[in-house]
């Protein structure tokens, strides 16, 4: 029997779709699917790939850290999680010099032992690398130091043993040049190579000197490592994600407090934002091209219901039980939502495919594989969809009464409205919790439509009694329209609703994309400083600033800086075991004062400078008032357990400053300028000889400067940011280009709802202009009114829709997005001008045939 | 005994006008074969004795039995299922679905109810009432006789043993409205089924071996049952008339 009901549910599918019964439904079903589908699947591909590749900037997946050397049982772990390790050593240490010198005969002496060392020695960021150095990116080097363009070429391997590669900047530095000898230690080395870029070379502000790399097999016999010297091991690993998360498990209790894996947040934290708020946008146009789909399959299945009253009536006359009528309904749903959600993955997977294919031809990015995950989202939503969308409005079917075949007007009860309406409440809830796993974002968009469900329900009733009295006044063809709308109140309250809740939710979608591509543009406008300029001498400063001015080059103000260590707070010195609990104590500090909150720092705790003071003051007026204040970076004193009135002390080249904390600071670090853990009160700084730090903006084809700022001025570092911001860039278009496609997807969503609720009144409309067209009504009459009532509703919608979407923004705007508030102008002009233009459209569209086919057939087949 | 109706009442309660009777103790047996037209005036009740009679509503008070089965003492699921077996109905709107062509409306019973080469047996339903060549046409594509010939053949395809027709030529003109009854009594003369119809056609409830008449929801004669007192009050104005 239960076979023989499914065939039967088969049949009447398949019945019902020819019929054209099922088609909205269907359709708004496969759309919900495939918007999730390649939402969801393109964003996982987007996430992998992006972590991949900026992944690059630790030069493997994952780092381990630490002052100490890799326990030996510890190497042989990534083999057999299938993974690729490799070793450095970083440290700072004297080089020297050790100029060939020139025998006789004019040949070059290269052994040892004629080598004669110079007077010329640098401190230098000495880097000791294992052969398979960088895991991930790349290493660029060249033999042309500051090289530009063609000369740079990528490295095939690492400083073969005997030989260094240096940064550019020692050879003017030195006074040397490739092919001369350098001595780190005990040893003596040849200086083959210039190196250009390393991948994990981001942390710069720590790299005051320049770089030397060598091969770590040479590290012994230099004889530089003693115990107790300040080297900081990395252990660097790379694999397949699933390996590797693996090996993390195996890792993590190993760890103790001595060894930290260092995560991607704390290598990049300015791509980090940019990058979620991609993912949050996506997750949002994800929810709302979901929801627009929900709304379009309650409604598409609404109106299946209403049609399927005198069918299911007919078939309980002839015999179905109640079971067996439930069976069919639900057996035609289940198949119809498993058919629309395979079309859906795989329309979906064809999307996400030209998504993916747009971006890589543009930018030449590679994207890894989704996840089984990511699909199985696309049918997950597809089924609940059904479940919460489409199922309520045909839970009732099976207790028609089968007496309706003979008595039409029997009045039919229905699932309660509010029993539906919650359900569609949980089901948005779910939902949106399954997406995001964000709460303020579900609390957001929840609501939102709340606020449009109950303020907007009551002011459409309103508008709808403002509109008839209005329209009593008006011509014929308008009366007609608005006399019409009064009539159907409670069908036209009900359209206007889901008119201005997809009306919203696309406005609203259109409206966080223009602000955050707008946010990331001017984040990172194209005269954003591109290069950081350290090390400055107080004598230099001047120069160095005529320089720039001279060159018209933008640039930031003058920063003084002073490298310092933390060494305690209050009474607690801070030991060597201390170091691993933040970067802080890891290395000495870019210490600095500022008059002024830099407008990307926002204070969270404490007051800035002279409030602070006037507070010190008040509280205590006996106290030296004259103490200095400290203002510490969010994360830092959350990592140091660091509060307010806190006395944190330095030592500065050996003399010591003691400083109150003032104030808690949180600092955006995706805008690309200077930025400070520990910001003094002014003049705190003044008797330690600062050096200073500038930013500054070269375009690329002025890049040369760098090389003659750095051998006219040898002691100055530049960090070449360029490249980061490049890619920041490129990361941002990336987002923007799939944000647009997602974008154009929900669109569609949309129309599909506007189509179904457009279509579930068509009937009695038709009815009525059926009647009309036979009583002598004139085509304009009839067209004029249909496209006024439309339009009249879409222009309803479309103001409440506006109030919607700000309500909505400004939620996502504080709670989400975390930006400015601000309204959005243009919305309150296009919102009710585009709805009534659009649906207005529709409506006419939906319609036209009733002026073409004669009333009697419109009115038969009506009948039928 | 096909039908065995005893002291059936139907009160309903309306918001407008309160409790409304709107059938009044009727007590009507019909033998198996026999056909019976329910005629009277709109309103009468006509249709709510026939909803009752075939099992698709259940009276206030009263007792009926169908083909020896009480309908009264059954659950929804329990009628249903003796609908099933016994029951066929034609009503005065046809009642084809508009998304299944003429072949489908008429196997849906079939299919409903898993009988075997249900698409054999329609097509032959459908040529006996002369349709074999719209097989393939939709409700909207055929006239409204020709609708009705469809829903005859839907109605005997399935071999009930009791037919109920609702004005099954109200929507018709004469013409074709006779053709239909032609169809229907040669239909169930062939396959000896009972029928029970409601009218308002004295043609067509003349056709029927046996007629009752409702007024205000009170059986005032049966044809069928002799010295019925005809000292009914709107019995005398109709005779009048």
């Amino acid at each position: 029997m239960k076979k023989l009901h499914i065939l039967f549910s088969l049949k009447f599918l398949w019945r019902n779709w020819r019929g054209g019964e099922v088609k909205i439904l269907a359709v708004s079903l496969v759309l919900a699917v495939a918007v999730v589908t390649a939402i969801a699947v393109f964003a996982n591909r987007m996430d992998q790939s992006l972590a991949r590749q900026s992944n690059s900037y630790l030069g493997a997946d994952r780092v381990v850290e630490s002052r100490f050397g890799l326990p030996v049982d510890w190497a042989k772990q990534p083999a057999s999680y299938n993974l690729q390790q490799t070793q450095i050593a970083e440290f700072s240490s004297m080089v020297f010099a050790a100029v060939n010198s020139v025998n006789v005969d004019g040949s070059n002496a290269s052994n040892q032992n004629s080598i004669e060392p110079s007077e010329e020695m640098q401190l230098a960021s000495v880097k000791a690398v294992g052969a398979a150095y960088p895991l991930r990116g790349k290493l660029e080097i060249s033999n042309k130091a500051f090289a530009l363009g063609e000369d740079i070429t990528p490295a095939s391997g690492v400083p073969p043993s005997g030989e260094v590669w240096v940064d550019s900047r020692l050879l003017p530095l030195m006074n040397i040049n490739l092919g001369d000898s350098l001595a780190i230690g005990n040893r003596n080395f040849t200086l083959s190579q210039v190196v250009i870029r390393e991948p994990d070379s981001t942390n710069g502000f720590a790299l005051l000197g320049p770089r030397v790399m060598m091969n770590i097999a040479d590290l012994e016999s230099t004889g530089v490592i003693l115990p107790g010297s300040r080297v900081m091991y990395k252990w660097l690993v790379a694999g397949e994600e699933n390996d590797l998360q693996q090996f993390e498990r195996w890792l993590k209790p190993e760890l103790g407090e001595h060894y930290r894996l260092v995560s991607l947040k704390d290598a990049q934290q300015n791509i980090g934002t940019a990058l979620n708020r991609g993912t949050s946008f996506l997750m949002l146009a994800g929810i709302i091209g979901v929801l627009l789909a929900g709304v379009a399959i309650s409604t598409a299945s609404q109106q299946f219901a209403r049609r399927h009253i005198d069918q299911v009536a007919l078939l309980k006359s002839l015999g179905a039980s109640r079971f067996q009528i439930r069976q069919i309904y639900f057996a035609q749903l289940l198949f119809l939502g498993l058919i629309a959600a395979v079309i859906g993955v795989a329309l979906g997977e064809v999307l996400q495919r030209l998504i993916a294919a747009s971006l890589t031809s543009l930018f030449k990015v590679e994207l890894l594989g989704a996840s089984l995950a990511a699909y199985s989202t696309g049918i997950a939503t597809g089924l609940l969809c059904l479940l919460c969308f489409a199922l309520p409005p045909l839970w009732h079917l099976p207790s028609v009464s089968p007496l309706k075949v003979i008595r039409r007007e029997l009045e039919m009860s229905h699932v309660k409205t509010w029993a539906r309406a919650l359900l569609g409440a949980v089901a948005v809830v779910l939902l949106i919790w399954i997406y995001s796993g964000d709460y303020k974002l579900t609390l957001a968009v929840v609501g939102g439509l709340l606020a449009i469900v109950i303020i907007g329900g009551l002011s459409a009733l309103l508008l709808l009694r403002v509109g008839y009295q209005l329209g009593a006044k008006a011509g014929s063809i308008w009366r007609l329209a608005l006399s019409n709308l009064r009539r159907y109140q409670n069908q036209s309250v009900t359209q206007i609703m889901v008119f201005a809740c997809a009306l919203m939710l696309l406005m609203v979608l259109f409206a966080v994309r223009t602000s955050l591509i707008d946010e990331w543009r001017l984040q990172l406008p194209k005269d954003a400083p591109n290069h950081f300029i350290l090390n400055i001498a107080p004598y230099e400063k001047q120069e160095v600033e005529v320089l720039f001015s001279d060159s018209n080059f933008k640039q930031s103000p003058m920063y003084p800086m002073v490298l310092g260590r933390l060494v305690g707070v209050n009474d607690y010195i801070y030991g060597d075991n201390d170091r691993d609990r933040s970067n802080a104590l890891r290395r000495e500090l870019n210490l600095s004062w500022a008059e002024a909150l830099a407008p990307d720092n926002k204070l969270i705790a404490g007051q800035w400078w002279v409030q602070w003071q006037e507070k010190k003051q008040a509280k205590n007026s006996t106290t030296n008032t004259t103490a200095v204040g400290v203002s510490v970076e969010q994360d830092t004193a959350e990592e140091l357990g660091l509060v307010l009135g806190d006395i944190v002390k330095f030592s500065l080249g050996g003399l010591e400053l003691k400083a109150e904390i003032a104030s808690i600071r949180k600092v955006d670090w995706s805008a690309m300028t200077p930025n400070f853990y520990f910001l003094f009160s002014p003049g705190a700084l003044d008797n330690y000889s600062p050096n200073y730090l500038t930013s500054l903006y070269l375009p690329a084809e002025d890049k040369q400067f760098v090389n003659q700022l750095l051998r006219d001025y040898p002691t100055i570092v530049v960090l070449e940011i360029d490249r980061i911001i490049e890619r920041i860039r490129a990361i941002v278009e990336q987002v923007s280009r799939g944000i647009e496609l997602v974008l154009w997807m929900v669109l569609i969503s949309g129309v599909m709802v506007l189509i179904a609720a457009v279509n579930a009144s068509m009937a009695s409309r038709l009815q009525e202009a059926g009647l009309l067209r036979a009583l002598g009504s004139s085509r304009r009459l009839i067209l004029g009114s249909i496209c006024f009532e439309f339009s009249t509703l879409g222009f309803f919608a479309g103001i409440l829709a506006v109030f919607g979407a700000e309500a909505l923004l400004l939620g996502l705007q504080v709670f989400v997005f975390e930006q400015a508030i601000s309204p959005h102008y243009m919305l309150w002009l296009i919102g009710p001008i585009l709805g009534a233009l659009f649906i207005g459209l529709l409506g006419l569209f939906s319609c036209r045939s009733i002026v073409s086919v004669p009333p009697s057939v419109v009115l038969r087949q009506l009948e039928g | 005994m096909m039908i065995e109706a005893k002291a059936l009442s139907k009160q309903v309660n309306t918001a407008a006008t309160g409790d409304l009777l709107i059938l009044d103790s009727v007590d009507l047996t019909l033998s198996k074969g026999e056909s019976l037209a329910i005629v009277g005036a709109s309103g009468s009740g006509k249709s709510t004795l026939l909803g009752i009679l075939a099992g698709l509503d259940i009276p206030s008070s009263g007792q009926i039995m169908l083909n020896g089965h009480d309908l009264t003492s059954l659950g929804e699921e329990g009628r249903a299922s003796i609908r099933a077996s016994t029951v066929g109905f034609v009503f005065q709107s046809f009642q084809l679905l508009p998304g299944l062509n003429a072949l489908e409306n008429v196997m849906m019973p079939l299919e409903l109810h898993g009988v075997a080469e249900a698409d054999i047996k329609a097509k032959d339903y459908l040529k006996r009432v002369g349709l074999s060549q719209r097989l393939y046409h939709y409700p909207k594509q055929l006239s409204g006789g020709e609708q009705q010939r469809v829903a005859i053949a839907r109605a005997f395809a399935s071999q009930p043993k009791i037919l109920f027709a609702d004005e099954p030529t109200g929507n018709l003109d004469s013409v074709t409205g006779a053709t239909v009854i032609e169809l229907l009594f040669d239909l169930n003369r062939e396959q000896g089924t009972t029928l029970v119809l409601v009218t308002h056609e004295e043609r067509l409830a003349k056709r029927c071996s046996r007629q009752i008449r409702l007024d205000a929801g009170k059986l005032i004669s049966d044809s069928g049952v002799d010295g019925l007192a005809l000292n009914n009050s709107a019995l005398k104005r109709e005779v009048g008339e």
